[in-house]
């Protein structure tokens, strides 16, 4: 088969290409602007025309100047992420497991049980987390937020985990059995890198969805813990048109997720698979 | 407080007050719930309070985020202010005052006493504070007990007073400090319209949209700023011609046929210049004071309005408006004037350094100061100040760019009646909205029934 792409493959892929960058295009170019009206294509004047006259800090000025908070929303953001990540992991793995591999009454009913809180909204889950938490005198905090968080993650989690573990040769576990490996080996050296490009491409899910989420992150954090997320919505609630700081916090949102998007292609690109069982 | 109606769940607090099954036991902070009293009945020296303040170290201001301006000036003029009296200034930006309320009153629900809440001061007017003091989730009448309440006219014989004492038509009984005052106000680009040719009065933009359709709307009600419109029109349709006057009484006061006879002729004007509004027949109504000024500088309509004496010049300023665009005093019968203000919650968690920031708020150099960076009217009271202050704060104040400061004062009005507002943005719903084809007093009943 030939490597070259067909003109149809071609016009595909373009097109592929300006749905993913197109949006982007905008934001990059209202970013920069000082005034961009109806009918003008490209802004009429642009942000560092006026800098120097401004008073007050405009556009990215603003964006970078600590006023702005991103940096410790940007902090905050990622350290939720990770943290969620974790917990999400560690409480996923054994239950995926289980549910994949063992037989056992009520296994559907844990199923749908698990799977629950994507049927219930999120403003419910959020306000009765809410409600609870203040009633046991918990402060909002990075922590009630990391909590929050793992409701509507642990669900994708589970889902993606499970189907990772049932596609998963048991035999290949066996095998580690024959040859003497404990437990603790056979999980280290042959269980975890089967199913690692999972666990990334799980986690990648859970970044996302976690650097996203506003309503659970605004109610328990009790409005005082900030993420991009809160960051964005306090910036755009008040709608209309999309500003130059609007534009920027926007563009600036959806760094982790591309971060961590790169990161994971990269491993799973790796052959994580026969790398695993070389350590063995 | 300038987005009052916000997503932000209003729906859920009062779920959440209805909810009774939360009533736990929390004791009241004894020690703070001491201070108050103290405070409130004039026992304590503001050195106490002071001392207090900076044992208490932080206080946390939750405040309307969304203006870049407002934020960056807090930054850098209040936060060190309160630096020097050892009190670390913390702000939260909301995207609606709504959030703020209802976080005091969910906590307050949640049996949360004085001292043990999370909000120390929210900058709120109208109905927010309403809801404030109908739940009894205010500190108490503290405004008139700082060191710096001899910057606002207090005294109710004074006509100056009524924008201090009654916000909606809500007595504030000092239990909250006024901190800005606003206007509602047009803007027009002079490069499309001329101000010859704008309208000047209701009836001239009524002739002025049957020349040119389509080139108008303004702000959907519920959002006040919506609201506010409504209530300008009716104010200039009054029957009883005494214009604002009328409503300034409280729902309670009017029987639904005297008050529906009251409002129909404007809301009769409303539905007649409905066809002619942005949209080609089906009007389009803005959600927010955002999207109208989208819909103004995208060029589909010609002029808006919206709360701000100095926005036009800070708008130019950080570049959303137009070189051409300038103020419209619009419209001759009256342009409704108010205030916002700073309160306490009952269950602020540092309330002496609440105290303090309310005062510093308070001093002659950031009311200028807030005037002339980003444009935010005076909260102090003019008469009050020295004439030295008085000179410097006129020459603080940004351009009006195209009218003066004397025809704009000339044209304010007082604010409608908190319980009348709700009632009548209800009416504007069924009635222009929904186009209920009910008796219009029938319409009115029903509104008034709701509330």
């Amino acid at each position: 088969m030939s490597n070259r792409l067909t003109a149809l493959q071609k016009v595909l892929l373009s097109f592929l290409l300006l749905a993913f960058i197109g949006p982007f295009l905008p934001l990059a170019l209202a970013s920069v602007s000082f005034r961009w009206g109806w009918p003008d294509l490209l802004p009429s004047i642009w942000w560092w025309e006026k800098r120097e006259a401004a008073r007050l800090p405009l556009a990215w000025d603003y964006v970078l100047d600590p006023v702005s908070r991103l940096l410790p929303a940007l902090q905050n953001t990622v350290l939720i992420a990770a943290l969620v990540t974790v917990i999400a992991l560690v409480l996923s793995i054994p239950a995926a497991r289980i549910l994949a591999r063992q037989k056992f009454r009520g296994k559907n009913a844990a199923e749908l049980y698990f799977a629950l809180p994507l049927i219930v909204p999120e403003i419910a889950t959020g306000i009765g987390m809410f409600l609870i938490f203040l009633q046991f005198g918990v402060q909002g905090s990075l922590f009630t937020v990391v909590l929050a968080h793992l409701v509507p993650i642990l669900p994708y989690m589970i889902r993606m985990l499970t189907s990772v573990y049932q596609e998963l040769d048991g035999g290949m576990l066996d095998q580690a059995d024959l040859l003497g490996a404990s437990k603790m080996q056979r999980f280290r050296y042959v269980e975890l890198p089967l199913i690692l490009p999972g666990i990334l491409a799980a986690s990648l899910f859970s970044v996302l969805i976690s650097t996203n989420v506003f309503l659970l992150t605004f109610y328990m954090g009790q409005g005082q813990v900030e993420t991009l997320a809160t960051l964005l919505f306090a910036k755009v609630s008040s709608g209309g048109a999309l500003d130059p700081v609007a534009a920027a916090f926007t563009l600036i949102i959806t760094l982790p997720g591309i971060f961590f998007l790169g990161l994971t292609a990269r491993s799973l690109k790796d052959d994580v698979f026969a790398g695993g069982l070389d350590k063995g | 407080m300038k987005n009052r109606t916000s997503f932000s769940l209003s729906v859920i607090a009062g779920a959440m007050l209805a909810g009774t099954a939360l009533q736990s036991a929390f004791a009241a902070d004894a020690n703070t719930e001491n201070f108050r009293q103290e405070f409130l009945n004039g026992k304590l020296s503001w050195e106490d309070v002071e001392k207090r303040a900076r044992e208490e170290g932080t206080v946390n201001w939750f405040h309307w985020g969304g203006s870049e301006e407002l934020n960056a000036w807090i930054e850098r003029h209040v936060v060190p202010k309160m630096k020097e009296k050892g009190i670390t200034l913390k702000t939260t930006r909301i995207a609606g005052t709504r959030e703020a309320v209802d976080l005091v009153l969910t906590e307050k629900q949640a049996g949360k006493g004085p001292g043990e809440g999370t909000v120390d001061m929210i900058w709120l007017n109208g109905d927010n504070f309403y809801t404030l003091a109908t739940q009894k989730a205010l500190f108490g009448s503290f405004a008139d007990k700082l060191p710096k309440s001899v910057n606002f006219e207090f005294d109710p014989k004074v006509p100056a007073s009524q924008l201090n004492l009654s916000d909606f038509g809500t007595p504030t009984e000092a239990r909250e400090m006024p901190w800005s005052g606003e206007q509602y106000v047009c803007y027009f680009d002079t490069s499309r319209l001329t101000r010859e040719k704008a309208p000047k009065d209701f009836a001239g933009l009524e002739k002025w949209l049957g020349d040119n359709p389509g080139r108008f709307t303004y702000v959907k009600p519920p959002h006040y700023i919506g609201n506010t419109f409504v209530q300008t029109v009716l104010y200039a349709h009054n029957p009883k011609g005494n214009g604002f006057k009328e409503f300034q009484r409280p729902l309670s006061s009017f029987s639904a046929e005297e008050f529906a006879a009251l409002i129909k002729p404007g809301f009769d004007y409303l539905k007649r210049i409905e066809g002619n509004l942005l949209g080609g027949g089906k009007a389009v109504y803005p959600q927010n004071q955002a999207a109208n000024q989208s819909l103004y500088n995208n060029g589909e309509v010609d002029f808006a309005c919206e709360f701000g004496l100095y926005l036009v010049a800070s708008k130019r300023e950080s570049g959303a408006f137009s070189e051409t665009t300038e103020t419209l005093a619009f419209p001759a019968s009256g342009m409704i004037k108010n205030k916002n203000f700073l309160a306490i919650p009952e269950n602020a968690p540092n309330p002496a350094a609440a105290l303090v920031l309310a005062n510093i708020m308070s001093t002659v150099e950031l009311q200028i100061s807030k005037l002339q960076e980003i444009g935010y009217p005076l909260g102090v009271d003019l008469s009050k100040l020295t004439d030295a202050d008085k000179a410097k704060a006129a020459d603080a104040a940004p351009s009006h760019h195209g009218v003066s400061a004397e025809e704009l004062g000339s044209l304010a009005v007082a604010d409608t009646n908190a319980s009348l507002v709700k009632v009548i943005e209800k009416v504007w719903i069924a009635y222009i909205e929904r186009q209920s084809q009910k008796p219009f007093t029938e319409i009115v009943k029903d509104a008034m029934k709701a509330n």
